[in-house]
């Protein structure tokens, strides 16, 4: 099954990078869009069907906390699985996070084994 | 915990090279001339400084030959060294930066909360030319792939600026 996944992050190469390493990891991607911070996302979001957001922490205008906060309050948005991926890695941080609903947490750098694994647990008990 | 930085940053840098760039790394001894000798042997370079705010504040940064940044944005992206541009070549090693430093900071203490400033880059077509005198707390030669690294990190001295060098 393709699934639609929207990356976010404020560097559009790393972006490239992990649109790439998804599918190598042989998770398979339908439509596949990009944002460079949490606002961008959101008008994404607006217009656009996503099954699963990978999204950074540290970004300009909106980062990946301020953007979980805007998911959480749309009935719709806070349905979707969101996972990090990120450099950050402090506790307090990451527990944040999930407290905001994130479903996965990978930590920068990645092997796509990693992204796989991760990716394929956090849809199987989306859809499970 | 400063004098665990420089094992903790190697282990972080070689494990980042290894995983996204497919690289390796070797330390180089920190002997005195090495930042001189550096310098004269490269005729470009892209630097890449982010700066941080934790326990400890400062920056990080790495001075990469322009010759191995465009080749670690082609083993990052997946493109032919040819198909790189410059503004690919920068924005890796800006990338370079953020997941060593984040990297770092998690091998020094999880519990402590680090914030990292977006990365800056710039390029330099004039041989490296050493700072304002101030050495760095931490100054680590490498070879990474046959070619000269520097990695260096300023700690900012608690109640203090840090004094800017001149190159950037």
């Amino acid at each position: 099954m393709a699934y639609n996944v929207l990356i976010v992050d404020d560097s559009q190469t790393m972006r490239k990078v992990i649109r790439k390493t998804v599918s190598l990891s042989g998770f398979e991607i339908g439509d596949c869009w990009e944002a460079g911070n949490g606002k961008e996302a959101l008008d994404i979001l607006h217009s656009c069907w996503v099954d699963l957001i990978l999204t950074d922490l540290n970004m300009p205008v909106m980062n990946g906390l301020e953007m979980l906060k805007e998911l959480m309050r749309d009935e719709i948005y806070r349905n979707i699985p969101v996972v990090l991926i990120t450099t950050e890695g402090s506790e307090s941080r990451i527990g944040e996070a999930y407290a905001l609903g994130i479903k996965g947490y990978i930590q920068k750098p990645f092997y796509p084994e990693t992204i796989r694994d991760v990716l394929s647990r956090v849809m199987e008990g989306a859809h499970g | 915990m400063v004098e665990e930085i420089p094992s903790k940053v190697i282990t972080a840098t070689r494990e980042v090279f290894e995983t996204m760039f497919y690289a390796t790394v070797e330390a180089q001894p920190d002997e005195e001339g090495n930042r001189e000798s550096l310098s004269q042997s490269i005729s470009s370079w892209i630097a890449g400084e982010i700066r941080f705010e934790g326990r400890y504040c400062g920056r990080m940064i790495f001075f990469v030959p322009t010759e191995l940044a465009l080749t670690m944005a082609s083993n990052f992206m997946g493109l032919e060294v040819e198909a790189v541009s410059s503004s690919q070549a920068r924005d890796v090693v800006g990338e370079l930066c953020n997941m060593v430093c984040g990297n770092l900071f998690s091998k020094l203490d999880r519990r402590e909360v680090w914030t990292l400033a977006p990365p800056q880059t710039w390029e330099n077509s004039e041989p490296f030319i050493g700072s304002d005198g101030s050495p760095p707390t931490v100054s680590i030669p490498l070879c990474i792939e046959g070619y000269p690294v520097q990695l260096e990190i300023r700690l900012t001295p608690a109640g203090g600026e840090e004094k800017r060098n001149g190159y950037g």
